[in-house]
């Protein structure tokens, strides 16, 4: 008879305490920060003492830094495997981030900041072009949340396209009513001399690069000015088309943010694709002609 | 099945009834059963043709032995069906047999790391002194029960038995009837409607004391059997009675009770149920009014500035708590299961009997529906308050907003009556007004385990939906959007509500609530895509998908050609013992999982939350 109590005791980890809000900024900070300086520090200390010992001391910090970089892709690993109990992914990417740091240290332990041979120039190159991604990757993910909430909360990367349509009619139809007066007809001209462009195409590569809100303002200011010519209808018609034209470029702002992101993603991803075809080339070589450990 | 072309494949359309509660069910037991009272008692012509009674039988329906010590129902679990005695005798166990699992009382939360040390300790020297299996409940941080220091049977379960099923047992079940206040049941009685009913937890345990035979009828049936009006009208006196009685026993407020004290309250005491149990059909037209006009419809249980007549217990669902402001009305809280209002005024009459009482300070209306009980003024003025300690009653009303004759106070400061109700003070948080009347309005109290998402911490990278697609073979069960109260996003995932009224109406049963972990999930073997669910659910957490088979191939029905479809819905990965994967995805901690019913838990996480 296979049998067993219900009521079981909690598991030590269930147990385990919360942090107050102050002890966790100050724990995710400088613990993982300390840790990579002592990390450092050790591999400097092994490297120097395999030297002593008249080892070679580049497999020392070269097989090092591999195994710091295997730790660093296994993030990709984890992404990819959602069904098994191996931490959330939020505590990976920490780490992630804080042994990118310690890859850096290693590197420079490894190879020097400048490096000869083509091979090896390669090489570096790759390495600097992931940890470049990685730092700017960093950098969007902690400051696109806020760009994003301050243009209009959340909107679905795959609703942009449809919201932009939805918008670019609701113009025209606006400015078709507008032309139908001669009381109005300004808005309709403005539409076709300035506005339609904006509505009906997605913005250049600049704004997609570096999004600003100087075009935003300078259609406002301009749509403002043709107050003059309208009535207090025109000026409500007007009033309803400076809503359509923030509407809009909200969501060109959301699609630059949001494809921004990815990019750098990307970015990161080639990069370690190059980076470690090249790397298993150089270990190879480095095996091939070097004498001894 | 018939392979249609390669990207669709064509099946016959599920109906209902195609998974019966027990496929073996015998003829012979069916018409057995139909002599038997209460089905012999019931009038075969009010029930449809295409669901007679004796249809309901067969399919849900089923009948299940037991042996002495058998548990039948659990407390805490939640319900799906209704138990008729059948044979024999079980008794129901209106004191708490045991603890709520996974919640010892005397090991809460810890909030530093040496208290998590010490209560490590506590928990070893526990297991030392009385063993597993006679483990005694320690001090609790809640209010005491008169059965705290008895020693507690512990449920045995048995995986498998000779017969391929899992049961629950006590070990010495006369020494638990001695032990703990229980009423017996016999041949013909009901038992485990309420929770089926209200898709609520029982509220207390049955078990068998001798071999007994039970029918176990699914909530799809008993709703069928309901068109009954003798039946009906026995369930519901039965609902109210036992409904009544269990509220009352484990209110802490009456806890110090004698007997005699507590028979003249459960006589006084009034059951009333506000509003309709399927409100989400009228919550979807309110939603579209003005927020002022919405409040206004709802049924108002008691009004600022009117008499105290009763004290007021909510049993179930939820209710605002809210006070006349300007040209509308501010919400201060709300309510639920457990809240009393009204206390605070009577104690404000019990400490100063000379003076003349003050009306109700705030005004409680009903979201939904909910059951309240009511215990006259007198009655807790001459029984319930003088057994209460002056510590445990609520503050003094030093600055009424209504004064003795009704009339507004008008310099008083608009939340001066914040936490005057008893169990709401702890509860009544610093969260924003405006947060709170967010989450009454979206009626998002009512979920246990609301996808929250932190905006100013995600970056939309979609990692979150991802996993949700990869765990359910490529569907994503939420959807990233729906309302906003500033940086914070409620998304578009079911809630696993504190009331499903997405469970009223299915069919089939194929939408049920898990009974231990309280998880809504969706049986595929059994949904027949009737809808139902979905357009219940008032917050459209509940999406129409087309069923495709293993290979990928759509399903379409054989005779019409039309897509069959499957309701689906989060589950929250409840099969994966490392929890929502969504949860689990996330890079930037920044989904959530949180008990919107319960203003504590919010406010918990606000104070834990870091930028």
């Amino acid at each position: 008879m296979n049998t067993k109590t219900q009521t079981q005791p909690r598991s030590l980890l269930e147990t385990l305490p919360t942090f107050s809000a102050t002890s966790v900024r100050v724990g995710r900070r400088l613990i993982p920060t300390a840790m990579v300086i002592l990390g450092w520090l050790t591999l400097r200390a092994f490297r120097d003492r395999s030297a002593e010992n008249l080892y070679n001391e580049a497999f020392v910090t070269g097989y090092s830094l591999a195994a710091i970089c295997i730790f660093l892709m296994l993030l990709g690993v984890r992404k990819r495997v959602i069904t098994t109990q191996i931490g959330r992914l939020a505590v990976w990417q920490r780490t992630h981030h804080y042994l990118g740091l310690l890859s850096l240290g290693a590197y420079a332990l490894h190879a020097g900041v400048l490096t000869t041979g083509w091979l090896e120039s390669l090489l570096a190159l790759s390495f600097w072009a992931i940890a470049l991604t990685g730092l700017i990757g960093w950098y969007v993910n902690r400051t696109s949340p806020k760009m994003l909430a301050a243009a209009g909360g959340q909107i679905l990367r795959q609703d942009i396209s449809e919201k932009s349509k939805l918008i670019a009619k609701e113009a025209y139809t606006l400015a078709l009513t507008a032309a139908g007066k001669n009381d109005t007809a300004a808005l309709a001209d403005h539409y076709q001399a300035s506005l339609s462009t904006f509505f009906s195409t997605r913005r250049g590569w600049v704004y997609r690069i570096k999004p600003s809100g100087g075009k935003r303002r300078k259609l406002l200011d301009d749509l403002e000015s043709i107050d003059r010519y309208l009535s207090e209808e025109g000026r409500t018609q007007r009033r309803a088309m400076s809503v359509l034209v923030s509407s809009k470029d909200d969501l060109d702002f959301q699609s630059a943010i949001q494809n921004r992101i990815r990019f750098w993603a990307a970015s990161h991803t080639w990069a370690l694709g190059c980076f470690v075809v090249l790397t298993i080339a150089h270990v190879i070589i480095a095996h091939q002609f070097t004498s001894s450990w | 099945m018939r392979t249609q072309s390669s990207d669709q494949i064509a099946i016959d359309r599920p109906v209902r009834w195609d998974h019966p509660l027990d496929p073996e069910m015998l003829q012979r037991d069916i018409r057995w059963m139909l002599d038997q009272p209460p089905f012999s008692e019931m009038n075969p012509d009010v029930f449809p043709s295409h669901s007679s009674l004796e249809d309901v039988i067969r399919h849900d329906c089923r009948i299940l032995r037991y042996e002495p010590g058998d548990v039948i129902v659990r407390e805490g679990d939640y319900g799906g069906s209704a138990y008729l005695v059948l044979r024999g005798s079980v008794r129901a166990f209106l004191e708490s047999l045991w603890q709520p699992r996974g919640k010892p009382s005397d090991l809460s939360q810890p909030s530093n790391w040496m208290e998590w040390l010490k209560q490590q300790f506590k928990i070893k020297s526990l297991n030392r002194s009385h063993g597993p299996n006679n483990r005694r409940e320690g001090s609790r941080s809640g209010p005491q029960t008169a059965s705290a220091d008895k020693l507690r049977p512990t449920p045995i379960q048995q995986v498998e038995t000779a017969e391929g099923k899992s049961r629950i047992f006590l070990q010495d079940i006369n020494a638990v009837i001695d032990g703990f206040q229980s009423e017996p049941l016999g041949v013909g009685e009901i038992f485990g409607e309420m929770a089926a009913i209200t898709r609520s937890q029982h509220r207390y345990t049955v078990v068998a004391n001798a071999p007994a035979i039970m029918l176990e009828i699914r909530w799809q049936g008993l709703r069928i059997l309901r068109r009954d009006k003798a039946f009906r009208e026995y369930l519901d006196a039965r609902f109210r009675e036992t409904s009544l009685q269990t509220h009352l026993r484990e209110t802490p407020l009456l806890r110090f009770l004698d007997d005699a004290s507590m028979a003249k309250v459960i006589a006084g005491t009034r059951i009333e149920s506000i509003g309709d149990r399927e409100w989400f059909a009228e919550y979807r037209d309110t939603q579209k009014l003005d927020v002022q006009a919405q409040i206004l419809q709802e049924p108002v249980i008691a009004a600022e500035g009117h008499p105290v007549k009763d004290l007021i217990l909510i049993r179930a669902g939820f209710a605002r708590l809210s006070f006349e402001q300007g040209r509308g009305h501010q919400t201060i809280a709300y309510l639920g299961r457990g809240h009393v209002f009204g206390l605070s005024e009577l104690a404000h009459r019990f400490r100063s009997p000379a003076s003349k009482p003050l009306p109700y300070q705030e005004s409680l209306r009903a979201l939904g529906f909910v059951d309240v009980l009511k215990i006259p003024a007198e009655l807790v003025l001459s029984h319930i308050l003088p057994k209460i300690r002056s510590s445990e009653l609520p503050k003094p009303i030093t600055n009424p907003r209504y004064d003795d004759g009704g009339l507004v106070v008008s310099d008083v400061l608009p939340q001066s009556h914040l936490g005057n109700s008893y169990q709401v003070e702890s509860t009544l948080s610093k969260l924003e007004t405006s947060l709170v009347e967010f989450l009454v309005d979206e009626r998002l109290i009512n979920g246990k385990q609301t996808m929250m998402i932190d905006l100013d911490r995600c970056t939309g990278c979609d990692e979150c939906v991802k996993a949700c697609a990869t765990t359910h073979n490529g569907t994503p069960r939420f959807v990233r959007n729906g309302p906003q109260f500033g940086p914070l996003l409620f998304a578009h995932a079911c809630m696993h509500c504190t009331d499903p009224v997405c469970m009223i109406g299915c069919p089939t049963g194929a939408i049920a609530r898990d009974q231990d972990s309280g998880v809504i999930s969706i049986n595929s073997q059994t949904c027949i895509g009737c809808k139902t669910c979905s357009e219940s659910c008032p917050y459209d957490n509940i999406v129409m998908v087309q069923v495709r088979d293993e290979k990928g191939r759509a399903a379409v029905d054989r005779k019409t050609q039309l897509p069959i479809l499957q309701a689906s819905k989060c589950d929250l990965c409840h099969e994966l013992k490392s929890g929502p994967s969504c949860q689990n995805a996330c890079p930037h901690h920044a989904l959530f999982r949180i008990d919107t019913s319960d203003t504590g838990s919010i406010e918990q996480w606000f104070n834990k939350r870091i930028v």
